[in-house]
């Protein structure tokens, strides 16, 4: 299958053209993204979010997963395996399960801002963390990102670089995943290179 | 086992006859203390508490303010087979790790097991409760054991028994799962739960002392997961290396997954 692209909610996805994106593979996303766009697959597993987004109607038009989906509203089951990760690593998993041969993670950040603080989009936001908070924990984040890796090892991944992408060491030495600088990721799809 | 998990309950009026009204709704919320120490994200508001409170289904209904602990169980039948995986909730604490449960899927009367314990969750109009097994006295929350499949009458009951809490969101049979969240959306199981602290497994997935001692305690509660409090008793001094496990000083908050509806 074609590539897939997962977009994690740190700043550094900024810089990549949504629209244009979509026209190169399928967009997983998470929680927060479908205020502006609405990415093939949705996951959101924080509950207060999660619900929103059920009641709003848009699981019934769209592809949504979730730990607990609301009955009758149109949401998907989150994969048993995969039950209690986290809203990004879950979209790269399903991303996996969906059989796509190169997957490229975008927006996942794992580290602070610019400034240090909490790194995310839609910090400020209903159900998100101001900005001035301090960074969210990555431990879990890493630690299910490797195992995904593991458990898909003829899957290509490719975790995109931008000015805020802290680099992780635990990430680092994996056969299957590489770090692309956003750069290279832009030039691809502006370019309509081969991915 | 430490102070046990709040459950709601009616009190009708300290036996005089007044009013039923629900007690151990929730802890003092910050809006009734005259001078509260917050966490330290200062994201809780005046309506909002430390702690937890199980919340009685089917008797009570949970809201935003007043929340109900969310339950996987997978409770014993008679026979020793499970009822299945399903979305339970507590009713009273047993131990440490073991709680008298109820599983949120109705069995209408007509199917009840016979020896399998019950919760009335819908009287209905046209059921035979006491023929079932209920006692003369019956209600809407009345446990009793059943002695007969029942009849053809409207009413409905959860099946209830006694879970111990399993690291597996998937539980076997006499097994359950609560969940938490510290803030980057994975859920993680509990190994223990009283009406202030939750540990996790970190110590290991089981409850061997040496495992115990090593799982990491949280502060609970229902509304945030930002910033950090002192556990009572402690110096409050910041916490020493990259302390993860077993007693400290600054716990970090954790949301008990719940339903509000």
């Amino acid at each position: 299958m074609s590539a897939a692209f997962v977009l994690g909610n740190g700043v550094s996805r900024l810089l990549v053209d949504l629209n244009q994106l979509k026209q190169r593979g399928k967009i997983y996303g998470c929680n927060a993204l479908y205020r502006e766009f609405a990415p093939d697959v949705l996951i959101s597993t924080d509950k207060g979010i999660a619900q929103t987004i059920q009641n709003a109607g848009y699981a019934q038009e769209h592809t949504m997963y979730t730990r607990k989906p609301l009955p009758g509203m149109g949401a998907r089951t989150v994969p048993q395996t995969y039950f209690g990760f986290s809203s990004g690593p879950i979209a790269v998993a399903i991303a996996a399960l969906d059989q796509h041969v190169a997957v490229y993670l975008i927006g996942f950040d794992m580290g602070p801002n610019a400034s240090n603080k909490f790194n995310n989009v839609y910090a400020d936001t209903e159900f998100y963390k101001k900005s001035s908070s301090l960074p969210t924990f990555t431990g879990n984040w890493i630690r299910q990102l490797v195992t995904i890796c593991r458990d898909f090892p003829n899957t290509s991944f490719h975790r995109v670089m931008g000015d805020t992408t802290a680099s992780v060491p635990e990430l680092n030495n994996i056969a299957n995943l590489r770090n692309m600088p956003i750069s290279d990721l832009l030039d691809r799809i502006n370019n309509t290179k081969d991915l | 086992m430490g102070r046990p998990l709040k459950i709601q309950k009616s009190s009708t009026g300290s036996g005089n006859g007044g009013a039923a009204v629900s007690v151990d709704l929730g802890f003092p919320n910050f809006g009734s203390l005259t001078a509260p120490v917050v966490n330290t994200a200062d994201t809780l508001n005046t309506t909002e508490y430390l702690g937890v409170v199980g919340g009685a289904a089917p008797t009570d209904t949970p809201s935003a303010t007043n929340p109900r602990i969310d339950v996987t169980v997978n409770i014993a039948n008679p026979s020793g087979t499970g009822i299945g995986v399903a979305q339970g909730y507590i009713i009273r604490q047993k131990g440490s790790h073991k709680y008298l449960v109820g599983d949120a899927t109705g069995v209408n009367d007509g199917s009840f097991v016979v020896g399998q314990a019950y919760q009335i969750s819908t009287v209905g109009t046209t059921t035979n409760w006491t023929a079932a097994g209920a006692p003369t006295n019956f209600g809407l929350g009345t446990i009793f054991t059943a002695t007969s499949v029942g009849g053809a009458g409207n009413g409905a009951a959860f099946s209830v028994g006694v879970c111990v809490l399993d690291d597996d969101t998937t539980p076997a049979v006499g097994l359950m799962a609560i969940t938490f969240t510290t803030g980057d959306s994975t859920a993680t199981t509990i190994s223990k739960l009283t009406n202030k602290f939750l540990l996790d497994w970190t110590g290991g997935s089981t409850y061997a002392a040496t495992s115990v001692i090593a799982d990491k305690r949280y502060a609970t509660n229902f509304f945030t997961d930002e910033g950090t409090v002192i556990k009572s008793g402690t110096t409050a001094s910041a916490n020493t290396g990259t302390v993860t496990s077993g007693q400290q000083n600054l716990l970090d908050l954790a949301i008990v997954d719940n339903v509000t509806s």
